[in-house]
Formats: C-alpha cells, structure tokens, sequence
C-alpha cells in the first residue's frame, strides 16, 4: 500500500478490518512511504511496517529504469516507404508495477511469530462485510500436506487477489525463495507474461511437477473472471477487481454466478 | 502503562510490535504528559531523550540489539540507511545500553545465535571505539576519548589506535592486531569479544563486565554475551510468552 492506493481503498480496508476481524487475525500492511498518523495506533491486531526491502531495491536497481520492465513495448513499422515507432502500454509486461506483492510476502517473513500456521496474502481492495474468525477461513486454507491454496481460472492466470500459504509446509520457503529468484534474476524477462500472477502460477506448477500438492479454492468460480466472489470468500468479502468495482465501491450482481 | 512514538518509521514500527503484543496504548510522543508511570520509547531522537532524562529509571528503552541487528550501512554523510528490520532489538529496563541489574546469564539464547567464540588474540594494540555523536551529546560526554586515553594510560602503555563508526579501516581488520578494545558502551565490544579480545567499558551498566584497571589482566568475559543475549529481541518475538515474561521481569526491576 501507498499513500495514493490507502486514499482510494486502503483506509477503508483497514478500517473494516478493525472493524469485522477477530482480534486473532493480525494483519501486516506494508507501506511504501509516510504512514498515515491516524493507523499507527490502530488496533493491536493491525500492524503498519515499512517497505524495506533490500532484494526489491536491487530489483528496481536492476530494471527500474527499463521501460520495457514496466510493460511499454516499442515496435518498428514501415508506413508509406517510411519507418515508424508505435509505443503501447500491455500490463502484462508490467514486472515493476506487479513485483510488490511477492516482495512484500517475502518481507512479512521476517515479522511472523514462530508458532504461526498460516499466511494470507490479500489485496487491499478487499471489503470485509461481516464478522470473521480463524475458523472462518480455514476451509480456504491449504490442508496439512498442501503448500498454498489459490483462486485459480479456468481460461486465465489465477486470480492472486488471495494465497493462502502453509507455513509449516516443508517446501513452504523453498517456494518464495523461487519467486523472489525469479525476480531478481532477471528470469522473469525470459517467461511469457511478467505480472507476478503469472509468476505465481508458473511457480507453483514447477512445484506441482515435484509432487508438491496445492488446493485450488475457486469452486464455482473456477469458469468465472472473478472467481473470489464466487469462491465462498464472498460470505465475508468483497474483492474490488480492476477499476470500475473499485469506483463503484462493490462487485456488481453480475459478477456472482447464482 | 502506555508507549510512545515519535514521527520516525523505525520507532512506529518497532513501537507498533512492543505495545501491541503487549496490547498497551500507543501514544504519540507529542500527547506525553508528566507522570509516575513507566516511560516506553524506541530511540533518543525527536523528543524521547528529553523525558528519558527527566525518567531517571524509569523507563523501558528500545534500541539495535547487540548482535544480528538489523543491518544497516553509514555513509560517509554520516548518514544511517537501513536494509530490514528483522534483527535484533535490545529491551533495557533504566538504561539506554544494558540492563543494570543482576541478569539471567544462561547462555542458551546466545548458543542459539551460533556465533563464533575465536580464542584470545595475541595483539598488542588497544583499539578504542568512539561513541556516536548522538551518544556524546546524549550522555554529555564531549571529551570521552581524551578522557578515556587517559584513564588508560594509567594501567597500560601500549598503543591506543582510535575507531569510529565512519573510520575507513573496518574494525574486522584492527581486531586481528588487537590486545584490548575500549568502548563506552559500543556493541562492538560485544564483537571484540567474539573475535578474541576483551573488551573494557566506561559506562556504568557495563562496567561490571570489563573495567579499564584490569586492561592488562587481558581476560574474556563471556558473561556479558550472555547476558546481552538474553536482554535482545527479534520483533517477531515481541509476541511470545517468553517475551511477555522477560518484560514482567524487568518492569519488577
């Protein structure tokens, strides 16, 4: 989160957090820049932690001043004998913009308590419409022998709006250690998409092929574009997916499968 | 008993993980009013030093741990940039360096940093390690290294090589050629005694461990490892029992 995303969704995030969250459920947000005076001292479950990462700033070190790293392609044409430029913008290819979340998972590692089972990973669009406990989100959860849980699509990369990771899986940090190499190495400019849902899926079916088990939670949503509202998560959630959810303040009707 | 932070995000965050494990108000330290109860800061900066003096002991104070702290570099703009905040934060009750009371010396946290204990190094050199500015201004000391020269010249003769958190010669190199290393209350004394050289204190909490008359006696003191170990800890410790029992402890002090 940044100052400019807490403006748009954030604060209201973390305020229905405060609001709906069992006071077991602790949440890490990490801030990219000044934190805003009025969270600092906001619940004892909600915790503010600075972005600091050394690995991401030798990521952006590397390939933050590459315009093809943030998703602009530039092609040469020839039009009517001469020899033209067309720059286009495709997300995709957008390795800066989508590196933070897997940076910031990788960061939150150094803050987990010992004795802790679970990780969830969400986005900051997120409204919390009711009261939630652990034992609400268990059935999202990877089981015991299961290393991340995913909204995966049929037709699509997964929708990495949710992970839920298996802590005490053994392979559990073998895993980001994967994602976070893929970034700063540069491997990721090698891979058919750069945004990191792609990276996540390609990650996990890398590890799948040595036998590592994961549980895809879409349910009905598997065929669905936003399969988070259509997943069971919707009991308690709302995911704001892409600009329009987000002015709206809320998923349309259309968006849930009845 | 509420703590308190200031408007620098090391202090928000490492106060942020004391009072909410600890489910104890947070407070901005510009709301402090004067009063009888334990003062809890992170730091000496922006308004904390003023009402710590003014605390006597009285006070829990948050700083780097003594070993594994979170890494950090210093320009030669005397600037501090730091790379994460995973490691070590010391917790002292009454004291901004260690805690001044008889302390628990069971070496199992040390052991569990495997950190190397080299043996005694044959050196002759005694290195003496200035303190910050911040340090000199704080505990009004501006003339610690004359001073200090002096006091050591009464128990020995050997020569004095001065070190400082900017010197360009990294203290891994001095402490090969070392006999002593002489601090106020630096934590790379902690680090001298690990490469095998004892290490001697000026400050009152430390003194105990390593006083500047027995400077040619030239003896290790693990205790004072020991004991430093088990007065640091991780933020992700912040919320366990044995944290929670270790600050009861100290507020018993």
């Amino acid at each position: 989160m940044n100052q400019k995303l807490y403006d748009l969704y954030g604060k209201r995030f973390i305020e229905e957090f405060a609001l709906f969250a069992d006071k077991n459920i602790k949440l890490f947000v990490i801030f990219e820049g000044k934190v805003p005076e009025e969270i600092i001292s906001k619940n004892h479950n909600i915790l503010i932690i600075p972005l600091l990462n050394e690995k991401h700033n030798k990521f952006f070190k590397f390939f933050g001043s590459l315009y093809e790293a943030r998703g602009l392609k530039v092609s040469v044409f020839q039009e009517k004998g001469q020899q033209k430029i067309n720059v286009s913008s495709d997300y995709k290819f957008d390795a800066i913009r989508f590196s933070f979340k897997p940076f910031s998972i990788q960061q939150s590692l150094d803050y987990l308590p010992d004795k802790l089972d679970y990780l969830i990973w969400t986005d900051a669009d997120l409204r919390c419409k009711k009261k939630f406990f652990e034992k609400d989100l268990l059935n999202f959860l990877p089981e015991k022998e299961q290393l991340m849980s995913y909204l995966g699509r049929k037709n699509s990369y997964s929708e990495c709006g949710f992970l839920g990771f298996n802590l005490r899986h053994p392979e559990f940090y073998n895993f980001i250690n994967r994602v976070i190499n893929i970034y700063i190495t540069g491997e990721i400019f090698s891979l058919k998409e750069w945004h990191d849902s792609w990276i996540w899926d390609h990650v996990r079916m890398e590890f799948e092929e040595k036998n590592n088990l994961f549980k895809n939670i879409s349910g009905k949503g598997f065929e669905h574009h936003h399969p988070f509202i259509n997943s069971g998560l919707e009991k308690f959630f709302d995911h704001l997916k892409g600009p329009v959810r987000k002015k709206e303040g809320q998923s349309s009707s259309k968006d849930y499968i009845n | 008993m509420p703590s308190f932070y200031t408007d620098h995000y090391v202090n928000q965050t490492v106060m942020q993980f004391f009072s909410k494990s600890l489910e104890l108000p947070l407070l901005n330290i510009n709301d402090y009013k004067d009063n009888d109860e334990i003062f809890i800061t992170y730091g000496i900066l922006r308004g904390t030093g003023e009402i710590i003096k003014k605390k006597k002991e009285n006070f829990i104070y948050i700083d780097h741990g003594f070993y594994r702290s979170s890494t950090r570099k210093f320009t030669k703009e005397k600037k501090t940039i730091l790379n994460e905040l995973g490691g070590y934060f010391r917790v002292i009750k009454g004291d901004l360096y260690f805690n001044n009371f008889e302390f628990e010396l069971d070496s199992k946290r040390f052991d569990e940093l495997d950190i190397e204990l080299k043996d005694k190094r044959k050196g002759d050199i005694i290195i003496l390690s200035e303190p910050s500015q911040n340090t000199l201004d704080f505990l009004e000391i501006k003339n610690w290294t004359e001073d200090t020269i002096d006091e050591i010249k009464k128990y020995s003769d050997r020569e004095i090589v001065i070190h400082n958190k900017f010197s360009e010669i990294p203290l891994k190199s001095l402490l090969e050629k070392a006999f002593a290393f002489v601090s106020c209350q630096s934590t790379a004394g902690f680090q001298a005694i690990t490469e095998g050289v004892p290490a001697y204190f000026t400050h009152e909490s430390l003194k105990k461990f390593g006083n500047i008359v027995d400077i040619e006696k030239n003896q290790l003191n693990y205790d004072v490892l020991y004991a430093a170990a088990n007065s640091q800890w991780q933020l992700k410790e912040f919320f366990s029992d044995e944290f929670k029992l270790y600050i009861d402890k100290i507020i018993s002090k």
